[in-house]
């Protein structure tokens, strides 16, 4: 929740991933002039997979950016094409002033070593070292010191919490705690660019919640900028600057949470947020507006709060509330009521659904 | 109920059936197409040799060279081992038993080692176990580099696999002339053939290893910013490296069982060789005393080299190992020049064994008359010379008057008619069974050996199996070992039979005892560990020279693995079906026979496969024991220094074991590993 | 390693051709190599091997015992890997001898002196069931024949032969009589022993091929069956007593001119032989024990053949 700079990190502009035979056969160098949608079809008809078709968007510096869909709808496959662990038929992806695309494997290895960390959904870790020789891994790659990789990976276990653990191997500590390695690793060579695929996923969802809180902590402390992939749109909204929603292979709609959730582009992004409690996933500031006349009164509410906050005060007969911050922003009542609206209408049309 | 509906495939079999029973008619008149024509023969050894001889010998140099670069190290370990007085080099091992598998493999060390002192076999025993060191290294260093090769080559493993296959199941005594060749006289050969035999666990167990690194470990080490060579050795190899370990395990055990290979050369004074001597001597106390070493050591280096595959605690730490060892040396240099082994008692020990023996043959010698007639004349004789040959006023008592052919053929033309219209299936098999015991296994018309083969492979396996499967056999016929090629069939075909039998009915019962199960696993390892030639002294007194005598030999060996697949099977059926057998009210014997079994199908058929392999591999040695069949012929070739019939007389083994393993793995998994 | 070799050929060479006296003391040669002796299978070879070593120890070489498989050694000779086998069965040398002696690379010391035997056995307990032997005639005789009957070879009496790959002429000599006998293969020497030491224990009939000296005669006692006079000499229709001859690599002599004199002395009685076997196989003394003391013991007979060739 970082606010994020108007800095673009990494801007990816059409780019394709195609599985099968000989992917190439259809992209020229010159670059493809057809309609992206008709591409796909025929390359599904002639025994590809179009992972990835056409998608562009811009990362900008500091933010969350959400990358969500379904398994299967392509969201993997771009971040590990982002990531060059997969190589991308067409398209250019600027970061850093280079073309990720186009660049050599001794300054990907580079660009890899210095500027990019990752986290994987099953973790990744070596099983034969011990948590810090994993976390001082990528150091020792860059030929680190002994002494000086592992001051460091001390510093980024005790970062996460797991100080007293560092003796540890992977198979003698628990997901959570297994993961807290994984996301202590990629930062230990300090990144600008920070991949998490699927983190919390294959941890146990009561846990979810504390490893989206501690994330969301290191974030507020360390200003990365996110490609954060997930097929929860729960933890989507909670995490987010912004949000690309996959279907199929293409970003079917980008925005930020509130933008996918209030205005969703067609009706299966509509069912697909439809189960999330608004009142929670949209937040204070997704509603404030430039204060009119007079300051409200009252306490004032984060502006990263969920809406629910102001709910009792509501209740209680409130109309305008003064959001934190000195952007002199104010949150209406009507814009509230609004979203608890169609809350209320979702339930209703849940619950129709299963009956 | 409706008559079972025909498939194509039914009209095809029962096709060849018909064309079977034709050709076994016209060869009573045409007796060409009875065996395979003599007029076809070719000289394909003499081609050979004229092939391979020169080649090798132009190779000489480099053999030369090889040579010298693995008796250098074989010698300085043989003299290290040698030098080490045996107090102090048990002290060493009993330390490394003791870090790897904790105090109850220590005590084992002690145990298996004071033993061997004790035998008197101390020497014998260091010289094989320099053997090993140098045979393991080499054998580990090349598997490794061929699996990680085929790994990073993907292209190149359907031929690997192959090439593995045939390393294994060619016989080793079938390339000892050319290797001789190639290296001269002295260890380097025997160890060249063991290397060959012992590599291919190591690349198996290299590739499965490298394939199962999870994806997020490499993944995680490429955006670490790991260069090809970081990510191989510090990612992927440490994290294959259980797998890698297990191959090391397999392929010591595969070295050690080489050992006897070597000693045939001769030229290293080593326990193979004392268990030559042995056998060659006829002493059974001897062999056993010899047998048991190999054993014990085999059972040793498995604990040892499976406990460092363990990952975990362990009972000491690394420097205190390496503190242990420095005081092994210490005691090592105190203890040295001293003459410290015991003296003959414990030969003269193993002596009394033969006189036991000689006593318990005298005593049981006519209960076992008994036993090798009745299963000569119920069993061998009809599959080895069919109906038509065994009704004879000699064997059976009777001759083979018309009517008694014609009864045979009405009588079994009913079985199979009346089972064929329940389901074809069975039909066709009653009918091919009926026609081979009329004329026994290898008096089967060879046009229709290659027609039921080549429709069987053809069908199971496309045209890679059936180009293997005809070859084999047109290899076979040309150079004239069509009958020893039948004979060996034939030969395993019974013993095959007989080991599913009993391994079947014991792998059952232990499947459902545990105690039964914990009893008869030391002797299965027993069984697989000691060397087959042990065996073959008591068999030999109890059944005299000849086949019968080559049946048990070959069951002893063979018969463990359907003890343990059945078991293995039996004991991982699926816990809900077999609730649900219960629940149902199935009784022991329904709940075995129709949920047990048929859930442990994958497992039993991969066991009647590894039990034929077994088989095929004790061909060899059974042979000493006078047969008439293929390992035979591997012998005189041996003998004869003909280098090109041992080659083709191991090939065709190979093209049998590899067509059996073939047809029969098409249906069974292909990548189930063997029970612990 | 290679030079000094050819150094001391040379030499030895050049001095042979210098002096020319009939009887000439040979040079000890490369008496710092040890002198690779082949140790077979069989006790009576190994017997051989180590009272050979251990004269030319006496005579100041340094012996070495290398096991060898009997096929595989003459490969071994061929290349000089083993310097001598000083009791090699000519009917049991397989394909390869014959080979590498007619390519030069082996050279035949000649006799060991052994007296042997070879022919077809039965345990002696068989003349009461069989009372015309030790004749051959027995082996006609219907009931005698009917007991050594196996399933294998009915309704023939069962023979058991060498191992396949020995090559044997019984099956000719038995076609020749007419005999109603089929002779089976026996695979192995292990094997043969263990039948005889069965029969014996079971007072089961056995007829057998078989040798002579061989420790097992000195354990089961035998007969030897009076063959029927040979169809003609030649060696597919007649068994004659094989040689045992010694045979050394043929750069022997230039390398190790007394010892190669030595060796062609060299002779074993089967007596001594048989004796020393029996110590060994019977009442389990050890192979070094055995010999030393033949070699202590006999040194009139070893003596001359060292001072042949030293002085």
């Amino acid at each position: 929740m970082a606010q994020a700079s108007s800095r673009i990190m990494l801007s990816c502009k059409h780019l394709w991933k195609v599985f099968g035979p000989r992917p190439a056969y259809y992209f020229d160098t010159a670059g493809y002039r057809i309609d992206p949608e008709a591409l796909a079809a025929r390359l599904r008809g002639e025994g590809h997979i179009p992972a990835v078709v056409d998608a562009s968007f811009d990362v900008k510096q500091g933010e969350i950016f959400v990358i969500m869909g379904l398994s299967g709808s392509g969201k993997s496959t771009l971040v590990r094409c982002l990531s060059r662990l997969l190589d991308i038929e067409y398209g250019t992806m600027e970061f850093d002033g280079q073309d990720l695309a186009r660049i050599s494997g001794r300054d990907l290895i580079e660009i890899r070593r210095r500027k990019m960390g990752m986290v994987f959904q099953s973790f990744g870790l070596m099983p034969h070292l011990t948590a810090l020789e994993n976390v001082a891994f990528p150091l020792k790659l860059q030929g680190v010191a002994r002494s000086e990789r592992e001051a460091r990976a001390r510093e980024m276990l005790e970062l996460v919490e797991l100080g007293s653990r560092l003796d540890a191997l992977p198979s003698q500590l628990s997901g959570g705690q297994q993961q807290r390695v994984g996301i202590a690793r990629s930062l230990a060579p300090d990144p600008d660019l920070w991949f998490l695929d699927e983190p919390f996923s294959a941890l146990d969802p009561l846990i979810h919640r504390q490893m989206q809180d501690e994330f969301l902590r290191l974030q507020n402390q360390l200003k990365k900028t996110i490609v954060f992939i997930t097929h929860d749109i729960m933890e989507a909204c909670r995490l987010a600057d912004r949000i690309a929603l996959m279907r199929g292979g293409r970003i079917i709609q980008l925005g930020t949470p509130a933008e996918i959730l209030l205005s969703p582009v067609d009706d299966y992004v509509a069912d697909f947020t439809a189960e999330v409690a608004l009142s929670r996933a949209i937040r204070v500031r997704d509603l404030a507006r430039p204060a009119q006349g007079e300051p409200p009164e009252g306490p004032p509410v984060p502006a990263a709060a969920p809406i629910e906050v102001v709910l009792p005060a509501l209740a209680a007969g409130q109309r305008r509330f003064r959001v934190e911050g000195d952007g002199g922003l104010e949150l209406e009542a009507g814009a509230v009521l609004e979203v608890l609206q169609r809350d209320a209408r979702h339930g209703f049309r849940a619950d129709g659904a299963s009956a | 109920m409706t008559a079972p509906r025909v498939r194509a495939w039914h009209r095809v079999w029962g096709g060849m059936l018909a064309l079977s029973v034709l050709l076994v008619a016209l060869a009573q008149q045409f007796p060409q197409l009875g065996g395979f024509p003599t007029g076809l023969v070719l000289n394909l050894s003499d081609w050979l040799n004229a092939a391979v001889t020169p080649a090798f010998e132009a190779a000489r140099p480099l053999g030369v060279l090889l040579s010298a670069l693995a008796e250098t190290p074989l010698a300085a370990i043989r003299s290290a081992l040698a030098w080490a007085p045996w107090p102090a080099a048990i002290l060493a091992v009993v330390l490394i038993a003791l870090y790897s598998g904790g105090w109850r493999l220590a005590l084992f060390a002690a145990a298996a080692l004071g033993t061997v002192v004790a035998m008197g076999y101390w020497p014998k025993a260091m010289n094989t176990l320099a053997l090993v060191l140098v045979s393991v290294p080499a054998a580990v260093g090349i598997g490794f580099a061929l699996g990680a090769l085929a790994y990073r080559f993907p292209r190149t493993q359907p031929a690997l696999i192959v090439m593995l296959d045939v390393m294994q199941t060619w016989p080793a005594f079938g390339y000892l002339i050319p290797l001789l060749i190639l290296f001269g006289f002295g260890p380097t050969a025997g160890l060249a053939a063991s290397v060959i035999f012992s590599v291919p666990p190591m690349v198996r167990n290299t590739l499965v290893g490298l394939r199962e690194v999870p994806p997020a470990i490499v993944e995680s080490a490429l955006m670490a910013g790991a260069r090809p060579g970081q990510l191989f050795w510090q990612a992927m190899v440490p994290s294959a490296l259980p797998q890698l370990l297990v191959g090391v395990n397999q392929t010591t055990m595969a070295s050690l069982s080489m050992v006897i290979i070597i000693a045939i050369i001769g030229g290293f004074n080593d326990i193979g060789w004392e268990v030559l001597s042995a056998m060659r001597a006829a002493e059974l106390g001897r062999s056993l005393g010899a047998g048991l070493v190999i054993v014990l050591i085999a059972v040793l280096l498995d604990r040892i080299t499976r406990g460092f595959a363990r990952r975990g605690p362990r009972v000491m730490q690394a420097r205190w190992l390496l503190a242990g060892l420095v005081l092994a040396l210490v005691v090592a240099l105190v203890l040295s020049g001293q003459d410290l082994l015991p003296g003959e008692q414990g030969q003269r020990w193993l002596r009394r064994i033969d006189g036991w023996l000689l006593d318990f043959v005298a005593w049981s010698a006519p209960f076992f008359a008994v036993l090798r007639n009745a299963i000569t004349y119920g069993v061998m004789l009809p599959m080895r010379i069919g109906f038509s040959g065994s009704a004879s006023p000699m064997v059976w008592g009777f001759a083979l008057t018309p009517e008694i052919t014609a009864a045979y053929v009405l009588v079994s033309a009913a079985i199979a008619l009346l089972l064929g219209w329940r389901s074809p299936q069975r039909g066709i098999i009653a009918g091919f069974a009926a026609l081979l015991f009329w004329t026994g296994l290898p008096g089967f018309p060879w046009p229709g050996v290659f027609l039921v083969v080549g429709v069987a492979t053809w069908r199971k396996g496309g045209t890679g199996l059936f180009a293997l499967a005809m070859g084999g056999l047109a290899l076979a016929g040309l150079s004239g070992l069509w009958v020893p090629m039948m004979q060996s069939v034939y030969l395993c075909a019974v013993a095959v039979l007989i080991c599913f039998a009993i391994g079947g009915a014991l792998g059952v019962i232990a499947a459902e005892s545990d105690r039964f199960s914990a009893f008869l696993r030391p002797i299965s390892d027993t069984l697989q560990t000691m060397p087959q030639f042990v065996f073959l002294i008591p068999a030999l007194m109890l059944f005299k020279v000849g086949e019968f005598t080559a049946l048990i030999a070959i069951v002893l060996y063979a018969v463990v693995p359907p003890i343990r697949y059945v078991e293995h099977g039996l004991r991982n059926a699926r816990a809900d079906l077999v609730e649900a057998g219960v629940q149902m009210g199935a009784t022991t014997w329904q709940m075995l026979w129709q949920v047990k079994l048929p859930l442990a199908r994958s497992s039993v058929l991969l066991g009647l496969n590894q039990t034929i392999m077994a088989a095929l591999s004790m061909l060899v040695i059974a042979a000493l024991v006078g047969t008439r069949e293929l390992g035979q012929q591997v012998y005189v070739a041996l003998s004869r220094a003909d280098a090109g019939a041992g080659l083709i007389s191991g090939a065709i083994i190979t093209c049998v074991a590899l067509v059996s393993d073939r047809l029969l793995r098409s249906r069974s998994s292909i990548h189930r590993k063997v029970p612990e | 390693m290679l030079k000094k070799y050819v150094t001391v050929a040379v030499s030895a060479l050049a001095l042979a051709g210098l002096t020319s006296a009939p009887v000439m003391a040979a040079e000890m040669g490369a008496a710092g190599e040890p002198i690779k002796l082949a140790m077979l299978e069989w006790t009576g070879a190994q017997i051989s091997s180590q009272i050979a070593g251990k004269i030319l120890e006496k005579a100041g070489y340094k012996a070495e015992y290398v096991t060898a498989g009997n096929y595989p050694h003459f490969q071994g000779l061929a290349d000089g890997e083993i310097s001598a086998s000083v009791e090699i069965w000519l009917n049991n040398v397989g394909e390869v001898y014959p080979k590498v002696l007619a390519a030069g690379k082996v050279e035949d010391l000649g006799t060991l002196g052994l007296k042997t035997n070879e022919g077809w056995i039965y345990p002696k307990f068989m003349e009461e069931i069989c009372p015309a032997l030790p004749s051959w005639e027995a082996l006609k005789d219907p009931a005698c024949v009917g007991l050594l009957a196996t399933p294998d070879t009915l309704p023939n009496g069962r023979f058991l032969d060498y191992p396949a790959d020995w090559g044997s002429r019984a099956a000719t000599i038995i076609a020749d009589n007419n005999l109603p006998l089929t002779a089976v293969p026996s695979g192995s020497e292990g094997a043969m022993l263990s039948e005889l030491r069965a029969a014996e224990a079971a007072r089961t009939p056995l007829v057998m091929m078989f040798w002579a000296p061989h420790f097992i005669l000195a354990e089961v006692e035998v007969g030897w069956i009076e063959m029927p006079v040979c169809v003609d000499q030649s060696n597919e229709h007649c068994i004659m007593p094989p040689d045992v001859n010694k045979v050394v690599w043929s750069g022997f002599a230039g390398k190790w001119p007394a010892a190669y004199q030595i060796l062609k002395d060299f002779r074993l009685s089967t007596e001594d032989q048989q004796k020393m076997m029996l110590a060994i196989d019977e009442k389990g003394q050890s192979l070094d024990a055995v010999t030393t003391a033949w070699v202590d013991e006999n040194e009139a007979i070893w003596r001359p053949w060292v001072d042949a060739a030293l002085n």
